[in-house]
């Protein structure tokens, strides 16, 4: 599916180019985007060796155990079948950073999460149900409170900031409740696993 | 209000990390050496995902600089006028799929060119908050796996993506 994609956006694009005269600054774009994809990650490399480092403690002291366990009711619901507590503190982790803001460190707990999957999945090519789940779940999370919008909203002199606060989290709600059906019903309807 | 909120996200890092050092530590276990051996793990992991997050930004960055996501624009906007909503909305919309960095300034232009009280302003904020960026996050989760068909992935996370557009839409009107 990522080979389709991947390659149409780039040929549409590089075409297209030629026609509406863009060529020389899709060449720059192009060429500038791999030095900005390296930066990034090197802007990340560090949060990342710090959550996984401190995750590593939690794991091997049962700190990880203890909490998938107390919170087994509210993850049998989206993965009845995950048995593995360190997957499952893994998954939580995740949506409490996201819920919690912590956009990045959510990124690294969901990264964690999926290497996990990917062995349980014994590394087939075709991805798992809680794969799937784990991954349109994870994206439909917002945090519970938008302080970054608020905070662009004051920055662009806004009269009433919070204005935006109540339909975000009807909006979150939607998102996800949607998306777990959504989830769910192609599930049931693809039986491969 | 938002200190309190502020307070929230600000702590969810300095207090889960005292949190995990600090019941290591009554376990008796070597907090540090644990540290070192997954931080090395998170390094080699942040190493991984790199050439996945070359492909994403080229596709990113050719999609832009190529100009055709203006005639993608171009050919949307008729029916966004049909539906009655805003056309400075319109780039918000796709690019906030594929790119974080790109749709926060795009944000930033509408709350400028509209004013941050407008109904397009409003319904902009509460789109960047609700969406995800699905093609990047999905492109990155499973580039850490050996996954090559993604089965509903893909669908389910783009149905939450307009979800999110249409539900950030609509409440924008009443609330």
């Amino acid at each position: 599916m990522m080979n389709y994609i991947w390659a149409a956006i780039l040929l549409a694009s590089v075409v297209y180019a030629c026609f509406s005269g863009n060529l020389a600054s899709l060449g720059d774009a192009l060429t500038e985007s791999s030095a900005e994809a390296v930066e990034f990650v090197i802007g990340m490399c560090g949060i990342m060796a710090m959550w996984s480092g401190l995750m590593e403690i939690a794991e091997r002291t049962g700190l990880i155990n203890k909490l998938s366990v107390a919170l087994l009711p509210f993850t049998k619901l989206l993965f009845p079948r995950q048995k593995d507590p360190e997957t499952l503190s893994s998954i939580i982790m995740s949506f409490m950073a996201n819920i919690f803001g912590a956009g990045n460190s959510s990124t690294i707990f969901a990264l964690r999460t999926m290497e996990k999957l990917d062995n349980e999945n014994r590394h087939s090519s075709v991805a798992s149900n809680d794969m799937c789940t784990f991954a349109v779940v994870n994206m439909a999370f917002a945090p519970i409170f938008p302080v970054m919008a608020v905070q662009i909203r004051t920055d662009a002199g806004s009269c009433d900031p919070y204005s935006t606060v109540l339909p975000s989290a009807v909006t979150a709600v939607a998102t996800i409740t949607v998306s777990i059906i959504a989830c769910k019903y192609f599930e049931k309807k693809d039986k491969r696993l | 209000m938002t200190a309190f909120f502020s307070l929230l996200s600000a702590a969810f890092i300095p207090v889960m990390s005292a949190m995990i050092i600090l019941y290591g530590l009554l376990k008796k276990a070597p907090v540090y050496d644990y540290f070192i051996a997954g931080a090395k793990d998170g390094l080699k992991t942040a190493l991984e995902i790199l050439p996945f997050l070359i492909g994403i930004f080229l596709a990113v960055n050719g999609l832009t600089a190529s100009g055709i996501l203006n005639l993608i624009y171009e050919i949307f906007s008729p029916v966004l006028s049909f539906f009655d909503i805003p056309a400075q909305l319109l780039p918000l919309m796709f690019l906030r799929a594929v790119s974080g960095s790109g749709s926060l300034i795009i944000l930033q232009d509408i709350l400028e060119s509209t004013g941050p009280d407008s109904y397009a302003g409003r319904a902009a904020c509460v789109m960047s908050g609700g969406c995800e960026t699905v093609i990047y996050v999905l492109a990155l989760y499973f580039g850490v796996t050996k996954v090559k068909e993604m089965r509903h992935a893909l669908k389910g996370g783009l149905i939450g993506y307009f979800t999110g557009i249409i539900v950030s839409l609509a409440v924008c009107r009443f609330i």
